[in-house]
């Protein structure tokens, strides 16, 4: 019985590091209608500067994290304004942008591996503490707050969705963009800050990460990969199914772990979205992918 | 020739075309009109296989023929020209004539081993066809450099070198200059001349009571009148329909 | 010792020149957003490793690479049949993910991330390609007659049928012909050449793991198919011989091997994006990206 409560929380745990990739993605998807694999790079990439900041600079932890997610914003809006709008300039379609995005996260890797070497890197902010019991499984303070981050970030998003003037915005861009623009809306604007808001989530994530686990020059591909992976499960259109999807995704691999070798924690993940794509595209929730331009 | 049994078919929570029923007879040309909106390429879309009914049949030639695949239904000898261009944009013009007529591109091993040398009777009839339409020129350009009126003509081409008993034309003459216009009025009376039945869809009311021997009036997915071209001008229904 | 640096070259540049034109028939003349094609080099050096390991001879491992290559893409081509363009893509991509963790976590057969050691070098008829010459010979004869092969199915027929269907599914069904069938037969071609790859490419390094075969292996190979030009096997040939070199001139750069290997896949990347931005017809192309 404790071995199923551990799971359980496993899963949770995992299913929120995901979750916490799989919106910030899905906002990015939602309003510009393609694949931004490279997010997983911005948060590779962001964990990488939350390093130099607080290891390599020794600055405060927390002013440390808030620059981080200030950089992964930014980053976002260079891959945007540099990257992706010229080619859209150019009529490009949505997979020469997927080709595309593949190509900056293996750059930034890359990156990664150049300015800071391929060792395993660690943050060494929170000592190792005992965890809590909770039904006889572990839980530590950290992973309390990776569940309550992604909790309160489900809310956050969700109300920023529904009221907020900008989130509004970003509704009406993904649900008709040519509609959008006739009433009035930036779509150049709205496209923009998705990738701001959805990069910084990324930060967001990049620093419970790098807390949690550690930082590795590819740690993006994995996590792409995983937030991707939730994000179809749940449903790609919608934020709240990629929140949904990553979570089942979470337990899914904590689950069936039980039964196979620990090492196929990462095919399960393969396996649920190639099955997905074949046969749910539309995930739990029902969006379906956008048909190409 | 061609059955459309109560026909139905929904897109989302609209019925797009609402148990419609016509006959189309062999040897004749016949135009579907109607207001924009009214199912006219929905149905023509159910004939080629590309939309799947909701309810009703299509029987061409006594066979049934909904819900067998696009190709298949081709095979049957139903040839279709589409309202926006469907040329092979990269390929030449001689190219896509011949993909018409070559069957014998499907084999793998035939074609790898070289045995399915491009048949010069082949290539000849696809020259004889650009002569007739007086295109002789575009042979060996690429579709997609090709002006509009110059794309239609390849289209109507391909379709009529495509072995078939029917031609199913949605909007044959949209957009084309009066010349062409005339042009493909000629050979299309010719086709039916030779024995082979047409149904088209067109707007151009001149062209379509000129060239028409039978007329179906859809409207909001129904056919509310059937007739001669005389018949159908003085129908009072049909226009209040375009009204 | 320049001599077996050249011939090094020559050996790996014929195994990536049959790799990036098996990819080129299902991508550009076909039209099939195929991102999984890594995969099938991986599937066809591990038949092939482990068939020669168990005793079997090359010309049996070499078939078995090509056979079970195809295989995969058969039922990958099956399976995706009602899909295209990004969804095509992206399930072809986790299809080489699925690949991926099956060669890392089936230790059994795979060994893992340790990879299989001492694969032999063939031996056809009782003749030995021990030596990187002879190897040569056999590598770039193995390129010439799949070139041959390739460019008789494009040019044929056939191949007319490919860039129809590329061009406009719709249109080629609506004059008869099966495009499900011509996209499987197209995916087979494909995967089974990237096979056939992959068998040459284990007998020559003689180890292999897993992580050759990634799917950030696929980066240089998109980058040839799409500079060389799409639809074009020339193009591809020359590509191939310009991507692949590229980095071998960067070693006499002076660089450590830590810094090459990344510079590399950066500079790939950057040229890929570029190509995208300014090329996307690539130098030989008949047909735009899309």
């Amino acid at each position: 019985m404790e071995i199923f409560f551990q799971l359980l929380l496993n899963g949770i745990i995992a299913g929120s590091i995901y979750a916490l990739i799989a919106s910030g993605f899905s906002i990015i998807y939602s309003t510009n209608k393609f694949v931004h694999f490279a997010h997983g790079g911005v948060v590779a990439l962001s964990a990488y500067v939350l390093y130099w900041l607080f290891s390599g600079l020794g600055l405060n932890f927390y002013i440390s994290s808030l620059l981080t997610i200030a950089f992964a914003g930014f980053l976002g809006f260079i891959v945007y304004q540099f990257i992706y709008k010229p080619l859209r300039g150019k009529g490009a379609s949505t997979s020469v942008l997927l080709i595309a995005s593949i190509a900056i996260l293996i750059f930034v890797e890359s990156l990664n591996i150049l300015l800071f070497g391929a060792d395993i890197k660690t943050i060494k902010f929170l000592e190792i503490k005992q965890g809590l019991s909770i039904f006889g499984a572990i839980i530590t303070p950290l992973q309390i707050f990776i569940i309550a981050s992604s909790i309160i970030l489900f809310f956050s998003l969700h109300f920023f969705m529904k009221k907020s003037k900008l989130g509004r915005a970003m509704r009406a861009v993904s649900g008709n963009k040519d509609v959008a623009e006739i009433v009035g809306i930036d779509s150049v604007k709205i496209f923009r800050w998705s990738f701001i808001i959805g990069s910084a989530i990324a930060g967001i994530a990049a620093v419970l990460v790098s807390l949690e686990q550690n930082i590795q020059p590819t740690m993006g591909t994995g996590l792409i990969i995983k937030g991707f992976t939730g994000a179809v499960i749940g449903g790609i259109g919608n934020v709240p199914g990629a929140i949904l999807g990553s979570l089942i995704l979470g337990l899914a691999e904590n689950f069936g772990i039980w039964f196979l070798p620990s090492g196929y924690k990462d095919a399960i993940a393969f396996v649920l979205l190639f099955v997905f794509l074949l046969f749910r595209l539309q995930g739990i929730l029902g969006t379906k992918f956008k048909k190409n331009d | 020739m061609l059955k459309i049994k109560k026909l139905t078919k929904y897109f989302g929570g609209v019925k797009a075309v609402n148990n419609c029923s016509f006959e189309i007879e062999k040897g004749k040309i016949t135009a579907l009109i109607g207001p924009n909106g009214s199912g006219k390429s929905t149905v023509f879309n159910c004939i080629s296989g590309i939309v799947k009914l909701d309810d009703g049949e299509i029987i061409f030639k006594d066979k049934k023929i909904n819900g067998l695949s696009i190709d298949t239904i081709s095979n049957l000898g139903i040839s279709r020209v589409f309202q926006t261009s469907s040329l092979f944009k990269n390929l030449t013009v001689q190219e896509n004539l011949l993909l018409a007529i070559d069957s014998g591109d499907q084999k793998f091993w035939k074609n790898l081993f070289g045995l399915n040398k491009v048949d010069t009777k082949k290539e000849k009839l696809v020259d004889e066809i650009l002569k007739k339409m007086e295109i002789t020129a575009i042979k060996n350009k690429p579709a997609s450099s090709l002006s509009f009126g110059q794309k239609r003509l390849v289209e109507l081409a391909r379709t009529i070198l495509n072995p078939h008993e029917l031609l199913i034309l949605d909007e044959p003459v949209a957009g084309v200059n009066p010349k062409i216009r005339k042009f493909i009025e000629k050979i299309l009376l010719e086709m039916k001349s030779k024995g082979t039945t047409i149904l088209l869809i067109e707007h151009d009311m001149t062209f379509t009571l000129s060239i028409s021997d039978s007329i179906i009036v859809l409207d909001a997915g129904k056919v509310i009148a059937t007739g001669t071209p005389a018949e159908i001008r003085g129908n009072e229904k049909v226009l209040e329909a375009y009204l | 010792m320049i001599e077996a640096y050249l011939i090094h070259l020559v050996i790996l540049v014929s195994i990536y020149i049959i790799l990036s034109i098996s990819l080129q028939v299902s991508f550009g003349f076909s039209g099939l957003l195929n991102l999984g094609h890594v995969a099938f080099f991986g599937i066809g050096a591990y038949t092939s490793a482990l068939l020669l390991l168990s005793g079997f001879s090359f010309i049996i491992a070499f078939s078995a690479a090509l056979f079970m290559a195809g295989l995969f893409g058969g039922l990958l081509s099956i399976l995706t049949r009602k899909l295209a363009g990004d969804y095509l893509a992206l399930t072809t991509l986790g299809f080489s993910f699925v690949t991926y963790a099956v060669l890392i976590n089936w230790k059994s057969v795979t060994n893992g991330p340790l990879g299989l050691p001492g694969i032999p070098r063939p031996e056809i008829f009782g003749f030995m390609f021990s030596n990187n010459l002879a190897f040569m010979f056999l590598v770039v004869s193995s390129a010439l007659v799949s070139y041959f092969i390739l460019h008789k199915i494009t040019s044929s027929p056939f191949g007319r049928l490919m860039g129809a269907t590329r061009d406009n599914e719709l249109a080629s069904q609506s004059l008869g012909k099966n495009t499900k069938k011509l996209k499987t037969i197209s995916f087979v071609i494909s995967a089974c050449f990237a096979g056939v790859a992959g068998s040459l490419f284990a007998s020559y390094i003689t180890f292999i793991d897993p992580s050759s075969f990634t799917f950030v292996a696929l980066i240089p190979l998109l980058l040839i198919v799409i500079i060389g030009g799409l639809a074009s096997l020339p193009g591809t040939v020359l590509a191939t011989i310009i991507i692949i070199l590229i980095p071998e001139l960067l070693r006499f750069v002076g660089l450590p091997s830590s810094v090459l290997g990344p510079i590399r896949q950066m500079l790939f990347a950057t040229i890929l994006l570029a190509i995208l931005y300014y090329m996307p017809r690539g130098f030989y192309g008949k047909v735009d990206l899309e």
